[in-house]
């Protein structure tokens, strides 16, 4: 069985290299006209349309939504200059419910000594399809608060982990990354997430290390890191809560 | 620009191996690009909804797949296809490298195209039964009997070493 999975998937990464794709852009232009030539039309004709469009999709197999898709659970965390934005609704040992983060000026930022950074249970995600992501935890060990917003630097094997707001595996959906204040004891989270395999199918070595610097700091730490991931790095920003996700 | 930034990272992640998987699935490389970019080109217009979901690559192999055996789309294509394959010489065939991988890509093509689908499914994309069934939407008893068959006719056409396929 090995013997013929590892034929299959040489014959497909070979496939996988010889092809010839057209830019991104090329076809997100291609996709758009569509639905612009698509409204055009419009007018009288929706009707129409909507029926043609029905058989269409019954035809054609054209399915928007496969099934198996379940919305993923996105936790709005407001994004406001004023009021404390909500704790994402996770439910994990590491965030304290009762202390929210709340948005402070004058407060320090997290230097890295005060900081114990682990890999969060609550954001492990091993996805059919090659892709893995886990939360880093950001825990404030020290005696005062301390505040910190944006990405922490990731660095995999030699490689600076692309800094997005979300990617794959989730992140941060919707809106800017926020000032996060931690109290002693508090923590935040990120999530990293990486590929399984080369972009072209072949395979890689895992991971075993992340080298970690908190954000808006010059010093880092490196931590074990258990994951399949091996290719394309991705770092998404801290978020209030243990999943890396709101 | 994060859902451009956001879906040009997913085509660039996951595209070529998309196509892998659709050409091991048709069998036509030029067909699997085809139908992996027109899937990719559906997806843009519905992306914030889509990279909500759990999971757009299934998303797009599922659209891909559809695409490239729908009949309707292949008497469209298949002028052009014709046209670029004599452009392109005989590349189409099979890209891959060694005698092994032409064996098997016959071996692929003589299964009829549902069993050969849940092979790839579960030996290349990795999926279990239940995830082969809810991606294709039938039930977990037929994706085993469309794999057994399937292994059992791949095993005989491979010859005595992949009985155990």
């Amino acid at each position: 069985m090995s013997d013929f999975d590892q034929r299959l998937s040489e014959l497909a990464g070979a496939a996988a290299g010889a092809a010839r794709l057209r830019p991104a852009e090329a076809l997100r232009r291609q996709g758009q006209s569509r639905v612009v030539r698509r409204r055009a039309i419009g007018g009288a004709f929706l009707a129409v349309l909507a029926v043609a469009g029905v058989v269409a999709l019954l035809t054609r197999g054209e399915n928007p939504v496969p099934p198996r898709l379940e919305p993923a659970t996105t936790p709005s965390v407001t994004q406001s200059t004023e009021a404390s934005p909500t704790p994402a609704p996770t439910s994990g040992p590491a965030s304290d419910p009762t202390a929210s983060p709340t948005q402070q000026t004058g407060t320090l930022s997290c230097p890295l000594d005060q900081l114990e950074i682990t890999i969060s249970d609550n954001g492990r995600q091993e996805g059919a399809n090659g892709h893995v992501s886990t939360a880093l935890l950001l825990r404030n060990k020290g005696s005062r608060p301390c505040t910190m917003t944006g990405y922490p630097k990731v660095v995999a094997r030699g490689i600076e982990a692309r800094q997005t707001p979300s990617g794959f595996m989730g992140g941060l959906r919707s809106g800017q990354p926020q000032v996060i204040t931690l109290a002693p004891g508090q923590a935040a989270s990120a999530l990293f997430e990486a590929l399984t395999a080369n972009p072209d199918g072949s395979t890689c070595q895992p991971y075993a290390t992340l080298r970690v610097t908190p954000p808006g700091q010059q010093d880092s730490t490196t931590i074990a890191w258990g994951l399949a991931g091996c290719a394309e790095p991705q770092i998404h920003p801290v978020v209030p809560g243990d999943s890396g996700r709101a | 620009m994060a859902d451009v930034d956001d879906f040009d990272t997913f085509y660039a992640g996951t595209s070529r191996r998309l196509v892998g998987q659709v050409f091991a699935m048709v069998g036509s490389l030029s067909e699997a690009e085809d139908a992996v970019q027109e899937a990719f080109c559906r997806a843009w217009p519905r992306w914030p909804r889509l990279r909500a979901y759990a999971d757009p690559e299934a998303w797009i192999r599922t659209v891909a797949y559809r695409v490239a055996v729908s009949s309707w789309r292949k008497a469209a294509n298949r002028l052009l296809a014709h046209r670029r394959a004599e452009a392109e010489g005989a590349r189409d065939a099979v890209p891959a490298a060694g005698p092994d991988h032409l064996v098997l890509h016959a071996a692929l093509k003589r299964l009829p195209l549902e069993q050969r689908r849940v092979i790839v499914l579960h030996h290349l994309v990795g999926l279990s039964v239940q995830e082969i069934a809810t991606e294709i939407g039938v039930a977990p008893g037929t994706v085993k009997s469309r794999m057994a068959r399937g292994r059992r006719a791949l095993a005989e056409d491979l010859g005595e070493g992949d009985h155990h396929v």
